[in-house]
């Protein structure tokens, strides 16, 4: 596995990923400072619910575009180039499959963390620090994302134009936004949606005083096992269309 | 003789329809092998089976002596090079790169791509993108691929695909050059009667996913040679006289008598006989059948 990893990291060169990320990130962490720099904290209630709010509220505008592009770029290296049937006669397929799976997640986990230690820096900088909602953002954004990023890697291996998944997952970042304000069922319909639908934060404004009082709720599990049910199926979905490029 | 490659019974249908029928190929160690046939007759199915990149419904497939499966699968290719159907590359990345994705997945030192960018005259061309080659450069670089790590076999489907003259000129003598020079089995494949009729030492001919000849390459050639064309007013009954009389081997065709070539001395003695005899003889010609004729013939006669 070690040389297919090799290789993978080497067909990515010049696709500029790192600066894609770092670029949503970049944004992602101006806008959280931005929010939180002038804020008077005397009026919240619980400012680590606010910040965490806010992070999710932020990934579900840049992630999605964000993961779009990326597996975009995955799957065009060897698209472009018709590699698939060079590249299975060098390793199995399934290990380069592997490989790219792997280190597309591993893209992946690395975001989510370096957001939630956004989210930590935020927190234990302004006010005070919450390991328990700090491990729930985590456990939100990567089981997002990684569904996000299956969904997005299997359109792109299916699509011969990298623009059908690209206004897919546009499409998909509006309806991930409108659904911070869908009630039950309607946000655990789409998967940009679980964003919201696994914040477990729920958020009351009041009209009277012009407060917005957050409060954290227990971490929906059961939706969150659905969500990596999906991921898991897209999983395969997509590992069957990469090999059928190479049978095909 | 010794077989680089050898199947038995091989036979592939995709939803429902046959691509490759009952196949048994036969490719002859150290020597170039041509693999004929029209679009669609079953040849990158059959390239495609050889590489394991397709499972064969039916048959067997032994390569440098072992049985493809998917255990022996990768140490088989280990020792094969390829290119199907177009030259691949990573467009994002050099020549030199591309290269270096095959040397880290085949374990290969990287030492390698120098010798096989020598080989086929891209030094000066390694650091420069592949997305900006010409097609040229890319079926050269898609050989290079196949050339690293020495492979025994090279298994090379339509290489001359979409280049000019001198490409096409330039690709042929490197491929003729592989198996003196390195001792390689070299396995073309082309619809292009010309392209293994200049390279090849056997050949495959494959019509409707059925091998229809199988030979050396001269054999074939000898079979394109000059016939004689006799038109007379009773052509079955006349053949069959000069079948009795001057135990001669004739052939009855939508054109004439076809009867294979003679010296001078013979023809005018069948004149005489066929007068004598009461034929009525309206033309005789001397009649050259190219190589191109008698394949489109195996070709049409096998349906496709």
């Amino acid at each position: 596995m070690r040389k297919e990893f090799q290789a993978e990291r080497l067909k990515m060169k010049r696709k500029h990923t790192f600066l894609l990320f770092a670029a949503c990130y970049g944004l992602a962490a101006a806008w959280m400072l931005y929010a939180v720099t002038d804020l008077d904290f005397g009026r919240f209630n619980d400012f680590a619910a606010l910040a965490a709010f806010n992070l999710l509220m932020i990934a579900s505008i840049f992630s999605p575009v964000l993961i779009a592009a990326y597996a975009s770029r995955l799957a065009d290296v060897e698209q472009y180039g018709n590699c698939y049937k060079w590249i299975a006669c060098l390793q199995t397929p399934a290990s380069i499959w592997n490989a790219k799976a792997l280190s597309g997640l591993s893209h992946i986990l690395l975001y989510t963390l370096a957001q939630t230690l956004l989210l930590a820096a935020v927190c234990g900088y302004f006010r005070e620090p919450s390991l328990s909602l700090y491990v729930q953002v985590f456990l939100d954004l990567l089981l997002t994302c990684a569904a996000l990023f299956f969904l997005q890697l299997w359109l792109s291996i299916c699509s011969k134009s990298q623009l059908v998944p690209l206004f897919v997952s546009i499409a998909g970042t509006f309806g991930g936004i409108f659904s911070w304000l869908l009630a039950f069922p309607l946000r655990y319909l789409i998967p940009w949606g679980y964003y919201s639908a696994l914040c477990g934060i729920s958020m009351y404004y009041d009209q009277e005083t012009r407060y917005a009082y957050y409060a954290i709720q227990p971490f929906p599990w059961a939706w969150a096992a659905v969500l990596a049910l999906a991921a898991a199926a897209l999983y395969l979905f997509c590992r069957r269309a990469f090999l059928r490029q190479i049978s095909d | 003789m010794k077989y680089a490659i050898q199947t038995e019974q091989l036979s592939k249908s995709y939803r429902g329809k046959r691509a490759v029928s009952q196949l048994s190929l036969k490719v002859p160690a150290g020597k170039i092998y041509g693999f004929l046939g029209p679009n669609g007759a079953g040849k990158s199915t059959t390239m495609k089976m050889l590489l394991g990149l397709a499972r064969p419904d039916s048959g067997s497939i032994t390569i440098l002596g072992e049985t493809l499966d998917s255990r022996s699968r990768l140490s088989i290719l280990e020792k094969t090079g390829s290119l199907i159907e177009a030259p691949s590359y990573y467009a994002n990345l050099t020549g030199y790169e591309n290269l270096k994705i095959t040397c880290i997945l085949k374990g290969l030192p990287l030492g390698e791509i120098s010798r096989v960018l020598g080989i086929v005259r891209m030094e000066a061309q390694k650091d420069k993108k592949a997305g900006q080659y010409s097609l040229g450069m890319k079926q050269r670089l898609a050989i290079a691929n196949a050339l690293l790590g020495s492979p025994r076999l090279l298994l090379l489907d339509e290489p001359t695909n979409g280049l000019d003259p001198a490409g096409i000129h330039e690709m042929r003598d490197l491929i003729r050059s592989l198996p003196e020079k390195y001792g390689m089995t070299v396995m073309l494949s082309s619809h292009l009667l010309s392209e293994i009729e200049q390279a090849a030492d056997y050949v495959g001919i494959i019509s409707a996913g059925r091998m229809i000849y199988q030979n050396r390459l001269s054999a074939l050639r000898a079979s394109a040679a000059r016939h004689l064309l006799l038109q007379t007013a009773q052509p079955a009954a006349d053949a069959r006289f000069l079948r009795e009389s001057l135990q001669l081997e004739p052939e009855i065709t939508e054109s004439g008598i076809r009867l294979p070539f003679a010296e001078n001395d013979l023809v005018a003695e069948m004149v005489r006989r066929l007068a004598e005899h009461g034929s009525c003889i309206y033309r005789i010609r001397e009649e050259e059948v190219k190589l191109e004729d008698i394949y489109l013939s195996m070709v049409k006669n096998n349906g496709l």
